[in-house]
């Protein structure tokens, strides 16, 4: 017979084996894999991300260090000693008998200190200006998304000539023209800045407005808030804080450039792109003065890079395993 | 063909109000300025001040004095320098040739190099490769250009000298061969990093195409298949970035002419700016703010012209 | 009859993050010269791992060939290193896709692209690699061949596109055509002419094809016989007739009575069959239908039923083939 070989190799079969039994329900949609839910599994690979970490541990450390340091420290930003400027790396103050940890600058000042008092001053604009950035872009995106038709087109065309104006160009502007503090620059840094978070958000709000899943929410009769908070959030609120985390680093950038051209912070406030502008006068003497503030200015750009760069792939749904 | 037409003359468009803006902007802000542009030092004759407030409508109200603005923009007249009483417009063609090059320059080493690196680093994903690409973009990302100028001219410029003996590369001036590399180098290492980074994810988005899966199919090389097939696609979006760099490498040159004392546009506005010579300072921005708007204006072109998508309509994005 | 394709006992899995997925289970098939076999099942049975593995296009980190035995005109496919497999691709076997929209390079010209391969193997001048690309258009029935050819795929309606697709993989004359799904994503209209064009190629120039589909309705005129796939395993294997009028695997006759017809009536429900395909992170141990077939036995749960013959040339791995299988219990 044909099937010997099938038969022969299959080998005896016990006739109750052919007892009938039927379809099994409980089996049949066995779905093996756990789901895990967006928010879960983005969480999950960013701790389980080293690097990401690594990231936040160093602006914790920087943060508490702007904090912190400056009031522990026996010296006082803005005394300067002539007489002992430029000195090198630990070196002891003759006067208060105190270790100057980075040595002083040209004007005799302790730069250990000047560092932790710029790391206030670059940090807290950067934060502010990035955040101020994030609201009025998400507003003025949302808005226009959210409206469509007439109202985003009017919106966008509005946009589109603001973000054409060149960004450093309006800035330094205005800091040659209103006067130098902190209010000042972060109102400066953040007049124009907010164009890239608008269009973010105006695109994802329209997309999502428009997505299957959210008529298929409404069909299934979710209410507007369940479905914005359910559905909408999750994906603009990885976003936001991805762009957010972004723009810290740009700021920082911006300052230190500004600096650079003399368009910085008034003294005797020291800020790291003031720091650096200094140093580079007296690199080639004291090179020193100039690595300190570059070396902070790197890290911190640096490790919101990373951490953004990190948080985007950790939110990135096409990445899900 | 009228689509692409439209397509560019939308662009232009856009373009020549931004730069209406700006114009509008600058003047503004001129005009919060203490003073007018003739108080100086010198006492200045009180009939030749009479011409010259006539010539700047500077007795007239504002909206009339804005027309007179833009009428002397617009044949050129950008105002004279309050520090040496030269015609704006002169020093600006004087010295922005210079920046030009240097620009120039960095662009071309920043745009090959970056695409370079991005395609190795995609192509050898996960390795060494990749991995050491990718961490120098990071450092180039993070890294300010005047940071680097300043590191470069320490090391490859004065200890190098120091060394050897002789001055391999230049630490100031720009004239002779050697004195151009590290500036441009400097300012082309982040644009460099930025175009690495965005060619790599390109490059892997473009290779998990199904058209790549095709190639394959028809029994092509990995090399061919990387150069005829996707690269040619991945490049697409750097063109759009292409604007925003030439704006970065631009106000870059700013910081980099300081540090290497190149007689450019960017030191001259830095000297402006420490001496409130405002009339300069506004021509400059002014000058360089439209340059950038037409920078970008030519990028939307070129990428216009190279998407086939668009040659018969659709938006870029 | 020269066979063309011989697969024996094809094992493939693909190493992913959350374990071993287990694509292909021991696939045993043959194509022989001239004649058109077509692959049925639902998405995910493993029809295009199976495809995809003869041309080795799955990237081979994820993708393993655990074992088995590919023979494609006398050449190993399984022991074949990349170079020689690019000798193959496009000349000895070609492979069409679902989405021709997407399988396309959108930024260069059709006429370009149908003969890539041409101006590469063969060395033909860009003239006559365009006369070529006109001649190919043509033989796929797409009007105004000449202005065609240098424009772009977006310019191509989707059957247009399809059938330039063909034409690309025929244009080095290869002795097996695969086609996966080709039809999918085109109109019901559109696909009775790209189904018409693929026969006519069978019987012209005498090239082999495997259709891949997961549509049996499609199947009916073209294929010459028919192999079922279910869960990385093959059901059933038969000619047309035998798989449409004597279906022996309780899962092909599911299909078969799951295809609407011109006499279903209008309100009548549609039959579909309960329940999805087992997870392949972990197959099951007996037969894979088990959980879903009607006529599920205490056996089937537990071992895997080994291929019957049923008839000449028609196989089916169903237990209720064996000869002890008690025949009076029939009608459950």
């Amino acid at each position: 017979m044909a099937n010997e070989k099938a038969v022969t190799a299959a080998g005896p079969i016990d006739s109750s084996e052919f007892e009938w039994v039927g379809p099994n329900a409980g089996e049949m949609e066995a779905i093996s894999r756990p789901s895990i839910s967006f928010w879960k599994d983005a969480f999950r690979r960013l701790r389980k991300s080293r690097v990401a970490a690594f990231c936040m541990v160093i602006l914790a450390l920087l943060i508490l260090g702007a904090i912190f340091l400056p009031i522990i420290s026996p010296f006082d930003y803005s005394r300067q000693n002539v007489a002992f400027s430029n000195q090198p790396p630990m070196w002891v103050d003759n006067e208060t008998s105190q270790l100057h940890l980075f040595g002083t600058d040209a004007l005799g000042r302790d730069v250990w200190v000047r560092i932790w008092m710029g790391a206030r001053v670059s940090l807290t604009v950067a934060v502010a200006v990035a955040l101020i950035d994030c609201v009025i872009g998400i507003i003025y995106g949302g808005v226009s998304g959210y409206f469509g038709g007439m109202t985003d087109n009017v919106m966008m065309r509005i946009v589109e000539v603001i973000s054409g104006i060149p960004y450093l160009i309006i800035v330094m502007l205005l800091m040659i023209v209103l006067p130098r503090g902190i209010g000042t620059i972060i109102v400066a840094y953040s007049i124009t800045g907010w164009t890239g978070m608008a269009r973010l958000v105006r695109g994802q709000v329209l997309a999502l407005r428009h997505q299957e899943f959210l008529i298929a929410a409404e069909a299934m009769g979710a209410k507007p808030s369940r479905i914005i908070a359910r559905h909408l959030a999750p994906n603009l609120l990885s976003l936001i804080v991805v762009n957010v985390t972004l723009d810290i680093p740009n700021v920082i950038f911006t300052e230190a450039f500004l600096s650079m051209l003399g368009l910085g912070i008034a003294p005797p406030q020291s800020s790291w792109g003031i720091m650096a502008n200094d140093g580079i006068a007296v690199f080639q003497i004291y090179p020193m003065q100039l690595v300190y503030p570059a070396v902070f200015i790197s890290i911190t750009m640096l490790a919101f890079n990373l951490l953004g760069d990190q948080m985007r792939d950790a939110f990135d749904p096409k990445l899900r395993r | 063909m009228p689509k692409q037409l439209q397509y560019i003359l939308k662009r232009v468009l856009y373009s020549v109000i931004t730069i209406f803006v700006l114009i509008c902007v600058t003047f503004f802000l001129m005009h919060l300025m203490p003073g007018d542009p003739f108080t100086g030092e010198k006492a200045i004759p009180a009939d030749v001040k009479a011409a010259l407030y006539e010539k700047y409508g500077l007795n007239q109200s504002l909206p009339m004095q804005f027309f007179k603005y833009v009428g002397n923009i617009l044949h050129g007249d950008f105002g004279v320098s309050l520090q040496d009483k030269r015609p704006v417009a002169q020093t600006i063609m004087q010295s922005f040739p210079v920046s030009a090059e240097l620009g120039i320059r960095s662009l071309i080493f920043a745009t090959i190099m970056g695409l370079l690196l991005g395609i190795v680093a995609a192509v050898k994903r996960g390795t060494a490769w990749d991995t050491g690409t990718m961490f120098l973009a990071l450092i180039g990302v993070s890294v300010p250009s005047f940071i680097l100028g300043a590191l470069l001219q320490y090391s490859l410029g004065l200890k190098l000298y120091q060394s050897t003996g002789r001055q391999i590369f230049a630490v100031m001036g720009w004239g002779p061969a050697n004195s151009k590399f590290l500036p441009a180098f400097a300012l082309a290492f982040g644009s460099m990093a930025s175009i690495s980074r965005l060619m790599r994810t390109s490059m892997l988005d473009v290779l998990n195409q199904d058209y790549i899966r095709t190639a394959k199919a028809k029994g092509l090389s990995r090399a061919e298949i990387i150069w005829k097939h996707a690269v040619r696609n991945a490049v697409m979006p750097i063109v759009t970035i292409m604007g925003p760099l030439v704006a970065a490498v631009l106000t870059g040159t700013f910081v980099v002419e300081n540090i290497f004392a190149i007689p450019g546009l960017g030191k001259i506005f830095v000297q402006c700016v420490q001496n409130n010579d405002y009339t300069t300072i506004v021509g400059t921005t002014l000058f360089y703010g439209s340059f950038l708007v037409f920078a970008n204006l030519v990028v939307d072109i070129i990428y216009g012209l190279l998407d086939p998508r668009i040659k018969l309509g659709g938006e870029k994005e | 009859m020269e066979r063309i394709l011989d697969i024996k006992d094809l094992e493939v899995s693909f190493d992913t993050y959350a374990g071993e997925v287990h694509a292909v289970r021991g696939v045993s098939l043959h194509v022989d010269a001239g004649e058109a076999l077509a692959i049925v099942g639902e998405s995910g049975c493993g029809k295009s791992v199976t495809a995809q593995t003869v041309m080795k296009l799955n990237p081979m980190p994820p993708a393993r060939i655990k074992g088995g035995k590919i023979d494609l005109c006398g050449r190993d496919i399984v022991a074949a290193g990349e170079k020689e497999m690019r000798g193959i691709r496009g000349q000895l076997v070609s492979m069409i896709f679902q989405d021709p929209m997407t399988c396309l390079n959108p930024t260069k010209k059709i006429g370009k692209q149908l003969t890539e391969t041409l101006r590469k193997h063969k060395h033909l001048s860009r003239k006559q690699c365009r006369a070529e690309a006109v001649r190919l258009l043509k033989a796929v029935q797409i009007p105004n061949a000449e202005q065609r050819v240098d424009e772009y795929p977006h310019e191509f309606s989707g059957g247009m596109r399809q059938r330039a697709m063909i034409a690309m993989a025929l244009s080095c004359n290869p002795k097996l055509l695969i086609a996966d799904e080709p039809t999918t994503a085109l109109d019901v209209t559109i696909q009775a002419q790209i189904m018409e064009l693929m026969q006519e190629i069978r019987d012209k120039t005498g090239t082999s094809i495997i259709l891949i589909t997961h549509d049996l309705g499609v199947v009916a005129n073209l294929a010459d016989r028919v192999a079922v796939m279910y869960a990385g395993k093959i059901v059933e294997e038969g000619t047309a007739r035998d798989i449409f009028y004597r279906a022996a695997h309780p899962y092909t006759t599911a299909l078969l009575r799951s295809l609407p017809t011109v006499e279903t009536a209008r309100n009548e429900e549609l039959v579909s069959i309960p329940g999805t395909p087992p997870d392949l992170y972990a197959p099951p141990e007996g037969c894979a239908f088990a959980s879903r077939c009607r006529h599920c036995m205490k056996l089937c749960r537990h071992r895997q039923p080994p291929q019957f013959t049923v008839a000449q040339g028609h196989t089916a791995a169903c237990w209720r083939l064996h000869p002890d299988f008690p025949r009076e219990k029939e009608g459950n």
